[in-house]
């Protein structure tokens, strides 16, 4: 059942395309990893695909439905995919769990007690409801980190968006965020992934996808991108991003 | 037409609006760069300075020119003249303010530099001199721009002593047409001044932090 | 022979209290009303808000004092009294420079909190409600204090429309008794207490507040 799919995916801004047509599709408990040089545009499309962004041509689905052409309630649908930027982006004023808890409560409108109960698991998926209390600024990166994925997956969203999740961390942070992660692809949680992080993709990707210029120009299994790709760029890109294996 | 006649006759009282303006902001500034300086440099001079700051901040500075015009002025003749009153008060609140300014201004230094200049053997006085106030000047534009601006606003306080200035004319120009419209014209001359020299101070100051890379 | 003046100088010092809270309460409001506007407004409203703020901040109180007074009864037929006509304009004058403190503390809020915020499907009106206010509302406190001292002292500009607060009430008492040095020095007494014990109190707040994290310099010089 197909989660979200794009159709000649096309974004400007002014005079700058930066997606050229994209096709992608993306089904219920699969995960796919997009990787490629910076500026190839993997941010851009992401947001579009949580519907940050509007796409300047093309269509985008939801489950099916055209959403744009539709016109669908965009916060609804947001209300149904969980983004996790590069930053952690939690909310400062509120603690740990609060922030858990707040797009719980109010774009889902759930009642408190049926709220905090979520968002405990959600900190406990993630290994982190001991700091339910605690305030952004009191916590790592990486903790933070953690917090802003039970914040996205605290809603049993229909799929998880990651942008370079990892990207603003330090090795040993990162490792805390790949094993939540790994978790969460164990549990078999709808997953798209931007990231450099090719040993991360390996183990855990159905499918990993080349970007390059605002547009998909590999794509498969990663035993094959990885160790035998068609494309010269890709080859160039991975020779140089994994040291020559 | 009369509105011309109206702006030629309250362009009297600018000169001295402006005067009061500029010799207070020079007299803030020459004793508020020092003491920026000095508590720096002085922990037990800090101390004492902050005293001063916080009366200077904490009392209207119309009742710091009544005290000077009708309470010194007994003892010290100088302030009988309501005009070295205004620019007395108006500088010395203008010291503690732009002694703010510095400070503020010369922290924000970064200690990258300074930990440089040590390690080059400059003293500390090098150090203020070369590193620090060069750059301190810079960032602290905006903040003297809206300093100037006050003191241009605050000048009007002087109408309290019967200081000719530009709100005194619109007063007298209002009491001569009873009419409402000079304090209109004298509020509109105002903005005229005080808007383009904060505006110019504030983009200069970007202008050149962003040359410079400062901050 | 000061101490016979007691009861003058209380009254008129509560009269400079009760100026202060209303222009400040006033300003608050039309304050935070223009921000508002600013940052969300389109450019009609954003052009006059920024008339508003422009004239407010380039003209001084007295000359604002003097033309509101004056100007209110010859264009609306209706009398008004230096209490009413002193408020008013200290409403509109604070409010011009609250609109500054509150937009700053509203674009303080990081913008990736926004997108974050958007992400989880919340519409604009809740992440104002929820995330962008809380914040903007402790951000502000250091800068508001400045409005507060400085609204406070400038009440001492009243005495140009005949309000008897503090200032006003020690001119008279210094001509009655031919003692300025000591009623200036008691004026000036009585403001500093007043102010500095406001300071504690309003750093104390902000100190309870604060979002943890968030440092911002108290004692910034408004601009």
């Amino acid at each position: 059942m197909s989660v979200l799919e794009c159709v000649d995916l096309k974004k400007s801004y002014g005079r700058l395309q930066v997606l050229k047509g994209i096709n992608f599709e993306i089904k219920r408990g699969e995960k796919k990893v997009i990787i490629g040089p910076s500026g190839s545009g993997k941010s851009t499309f992401l947001r579009i695909m949580g519907f940050l962004e509007p796409p300047t041509e093309g269509r985008i689905f939801f489950k099916g439905e055209d959403v744009y052409a539709s016109r669908l309630n965009l916060n609804l649908i947001r209300s149904k995919i969980g983004f996790v930027f590069q930053e952690p982006s939690l909310f400062r004023h509120l603690t740990c769990l609060e922030n858990v808890k707040i797009g719980l409560k109010c774009v889902l409108k759930m009642r408190d007690k049926e709220a905090t109960e979520k968002a405990i698991e959600a900190l406990k998926a993630v290994k982190m409801e001991e700091w339910a209390d605690y305030y952004p600024a009191q916590l790592s990166g990486g903790q933070q980190q953690r917090v802003g994925i039970a914040r996205a997956l605290a809603r049993d969203p229909e799929i998880l968006l990651f942008d370079e999740p990892t990207a603003s961390l330090d090795v040993e942070l990162t490792w805390e965020v790949i094993d939540v992660m790994r978790d969460l692809a164990r549990r078999g949680v709808t997953m798209l992934i931007v990231t450099h992080e090719i040993a991360f993709a390996k183990e855990v990707a159905d499918e990993i996808l080349f970007m390059n210029s605002g547009r998909i120009i590999e794509s498969g299994p990663p035993e094959q991108i990885l160790t035998n790709p068609r494309t010269p760029r890709v080859k160039e890109f991975l020779k140089r991003l994994v040291g020559g294996t | 037409m009369p509105l011309i006649q109206d702006i030629f006759f309250l362009s009297q009282g600018i000169l001295s609006t402006l005067s009061i303006s500029f010799i207070s902001f020079i007299l803030g500034f020459s004793l508020g760069v020092p003491v920026a300086i000095t508590k720096q440099l002085s922990r037990k001079a800090s101390t004492i300075l902050e005293v001063y700051d916080n009366i200077m901040r904490g009392i209207p500075v119309l009742v710091i020119m009544l005290f000077l015009h009708f309470g010194l002025a007994a003892f010290i003749p100088i302030f009988r003249d309501p005009f070295i009153s205004t620019i007395i008060a108006l500088g010395l609140r203008s010291c503690a303010f732009q002694s703010q300014i510095f400070r503020g201004a010369m922290n924000s230094v970064s200690r990258d530099q300074m930990l440089a200049a040590v390690s080059l053997g400059m003293t500390k006085m090098q150090i203020f001199r070369h590193i620090i106030i060069p750059q301190a000047f810079i960032v602290a534009l905006p903040g003297l721009g809206s300093e100037i601006a006050l003191l241009i606003k605050d000048s009007s306080y002087s109408f309290v002593l019967g200081v000719l200035d530009l709100a005194k004319y619109a007063d007298i120009l209002r009491a001569a047409q009873k009419s409402f419209y000079p304090y209109l014209l004298a509020a509109a001359i105002y903005v005229a001044i005080t808007l383009p020299i904060a505006s110019y101070l504030d983009r200069l100051g970007s202008a050149l932090k962003t040359k410079y890379g400062l901050r | 022979m000061l101490l016979d003046y007691i009861d003058f100088i209380v009254q008129s010092f509560v009269t400079t209290l009760i100026m202060t809270f209303l222009g400040l309460s006033g300003g608050l409001v039309l304050g935070i009303l223009s921000a508002l506007g600013d940052v969300y407004g389109n450019r009609f409203i954003r052009i006059i808000i920024g008339a508003y703020v422009e004239f407010f901040r380039g003209s001084p109180l007295i000359v604002q004092l003097l033309l509101f007074y004056f100007s209110f009864p010859v264009l609306t037929g209706i009398k008004w009294d230096s209490f009413t006509a002193g408020a008013v304009t200290l409403m509109l004058n604070s409010g011009a420079y609250q609109k500054g403190y509150f937009k700053g503390a509203i674009e303080a809020v990081s913008k990736d909190q926004l997108l974050a915020a958007r992400s989880l499907g919340m519409t604009s009106g809740q992440i104002l409600r929820h995330i962008v206010l809380p914040q903007a509302f402790r951000i502000v406190i250091p800068s508001w204090t400045n409005e507060y001292v400085s609204l406070g002292l400038s009440t001492s500009a009243l005495t140009v429309i005949g309000l008897r607060e503090l200032t006003t009430i020690s001119k008279s008492i210094a001509a009655q008794t031919f003692e300025p040095l000591e009623v200036y020095s008691l004026t000036g007494l009585i403001y500093l207490t007043w102010i500095s014990i406001s300071i504690k109190i309003l750093n104390y707040i902000y100190s309870r507040v604060k979002i943890p994290g968030l440092e911002i310099s108290v004692g910034a010089v408004p601009s």
